[in-house]
């Protein structure tokens, strides 16, 4: 027998670490216990993706490649190795809007997927070949002639070590001189990489080290920085809680960063294994990212992108986070900043949508539709005086502070909406 | 702004094609590939024209112009020293435009007319295959 706090405990591993459960899927693993969740998670099994009947053609119908994104999320059987890949693109983000090229943007994702798990080392340097990085960023086409120095600023500023975090406007430049050579052929589709010629192969200093230095010396220079370690693991602790990272936390993920030659697994382990991460369950504090709060709210009620899809790309648009569409290379706004009367609004009209497409079988009694409306929409969490609300909606027929009478399918239709568009339902 | 995100079934071969250069495993699928025409998503931006495939199946094609850049641009399909086809017409920044052609085997040209957009690079061909 799970207990709650079991339950409580892969609730929050499941959404925060994922994209929220699907049905079934809590009360299994809180029998095995949440320890067992973390391996599984770490160290995924079986197929990638559950079934689907839908073709999306990403590359050749524009909005395609959101619901592309969107679809993975909702059907993934490995759900950390997938939203790693979501984190990713936040950390390392780049914009369809700018490359204009799907083909390029779904490599890029493919790196997340397959290398965002292992070692950072690893993700970086295949990150930085990738052609949308490549484009995004004006590594391609940097000649020594005129050496770009877009990608050198943000690999130390946003990529490797925070802003003004023990590196100079020097360390750029001669940075930016190691990253020139590369030219991107856009009729014949095809990364060049000129050593000879465009290529700055003069000596740099770098960090106060010298050498004839190569656009990968240049990130396995960052990586090995001092302040690499506890920049990377404190941004991802921020991926998974709103509250500061705990000092003996902080220290240990560093040390096993390090000692694992950048590997991400360990570190995740640890942050996920942590009293911390399981602060305030019956106080859920982190808002959910609008993919998160779509995808999850469809593996709940076991929906698949097959309907309205265009909905739900303009949902997550106005929620402002389109996958492939991050504003700025900074990425996406965080926590609380994902709530606005704007968004809010767009929210609920999300929730509303997909409570519209979830039946919610009716109970013998009023009293039992709340039950039924919890079971249909995958038992979201629900802080204890929301659901007194809800019992009373559902015993009365009405409404708090009115006195219309509600129709039995209006007042089933209700609850569900409130189970999932709720205040309760956008945290985790 | 639904049009945007209408549901377009495709013939898989392009579909697996576009995913398979870009290294993600797709499942194949069936579809009507006979009765549905093929599409092709074109970026515009100064003074650049990206086209998502450099070959479609002749026949019904529509495609769809996404202007990411600051300039307005169209696009223009045209027979490859012939006459042209179909347009657009002007398509604003951050703007989505479509047009439907009836292509049969041979080369085109997609190009956009403003200005001297296409003098400066904003040109494509697209050739047009029987289907086999």
């Amino acid at each position: 027998m799970s207990t709650s706090v079991e339950r409580a405990k892969v609730q929050r591993l499941l959404w925060r670490a994922g994209f929220g459960p699907r049905p079934g899927e809590v009360e299994k693993w809180a029998a095995a216990g949440h320890r067992a969740l973390v391996e599984r998670l770490l160290s995924p099994k079986g197929a990638q993706y559950g079934p689907t009947t839908v073709t999306l053609d990403p590359v050749n119908v524009y909005g395609h490649d959101v619901l592309w994104w969107l679809d993975r999320a909702v059907r993934t059987r490995q759900p950390l190795a997938e939203r790693m890949a979501f984190t990713w693109h936040d950390h390392l983000a780049v914009s369809n809007a700018a490359i204009g090229d799907t083909r390029l943007m779904l490599s890029y994702y493919a790196t997340l997927r397959r290398l965002g798990l292992g070692k950072f080392r690893l993700l970086m340097r295949a990150i930085t070949l990738e052609g949308a990085m490549l484009l995004f960023l004006d590594i391609a086409g940097s000649n020594k002639e005129a050496p770009n120095e877009n990608f050198a600023r943000e690999l130390f500023e946003l990529f490797t070590l925070g802003a003004n975090n023990g590196y100079t406007e020097q360390d750029i430049r001669e940075a930016a001189r190691a990253l020139t050579g590369f030219w991107w052929d856009y009729d014949n589709r095809v990364l060049g990489y000129d050593r000879r010629g465009a290529h700055d192969n003069d000596m740099k200093t770098i960090f106060g080290r010298q050498g004839r230095f190569d656009w990968a010396n240049v990130i396995d220079l960052a990586v090995q920085h001092p302040a690499h370690a506890p920049y990377l693991c404190r941004k991802l602790w921020g991926y998974l809680s709103p509250r500061p990272c705990p000092k003996d936390l902080l220290r240990s993920m560093v040390k096993a960063y390090r000692s694992s030659g950048t590997e991400i697994r360990p570190v995740l382990r640890l942050a996920l294994t942590h009293p911390a991460f399981y602060a305030g369950l019956d106080e859920p504090d982190q808002v959910k990212p609008p993919l998160v709060y779509l995808a999850g709210m469809m593996r709940g009620t076991g929906q698949d992108v097959t309907t309205g899809l265009w909905a739900l790309g303009d949902y997550l648009f106005r929620m402002g986070q389109a996958p492939f569409y991050p504003p700025n290379v900074s990425g996406w706004p965080k926590d609380g900043e994902w709530l606005s009367t704007a968004t809010i609004r767009t929210r609920y009209a999300a929730a509303s949508f997909v409570a519209s497409r979830t039946a919610v079988v009716p109970g013998k009694r009023a009293r039992d539709d709340l039950r039924q409306a919890l079971e249909a929409a995958g038992r979201p969490w629900a802080s204890a005086r929301t659901l007194a609300e809800l019992d009373r909606l559902a015993r009365t027929g009405r409404a708090p502070g009115t006195t219309r009478p509600i129709s039995p399918s209006e007042r089933r239709l209700l609850l569900a909406q409130a189970l999932l568009g709720g205040p309760d339902a956008q945290v985790c | 702004m639904k049009s945007l995100y209408a549901a377009a079934v495709i013939g898989p071969s392009a579909l697996l094609a576009g995913l398979a250069a870009a290294g993600v495993a797709v499942a194949a699928s069936s579809s009507a590939a006979g009765t549905t025409p093929a599409r092709a998503l074109v970026f515009a931006k100064e003074y650049r024209l990206t086209a998502s495939r450099e070959t479609v199946p002749a026949g019904r094609v529509v495609m769809q112009l996404r202007n990411i850049g600051e300039d307005d641009h169209d696009l223009v399909v045209r027979r490859l020293g012939g006459a042209i086809l179909a347009t657009t017409g002007i398509v604003r920044p951050g703007r989505l435009g479509q047009l439907t052609v009836r292509l049969t085997p041979g080369r085109y040209v997609l190009f956009c007319s403003v200005a001297d957009h296409e003098q400066r690079g904003m040109r494509r061909v697209l050739q047009a295959k029987r289907k086999p």
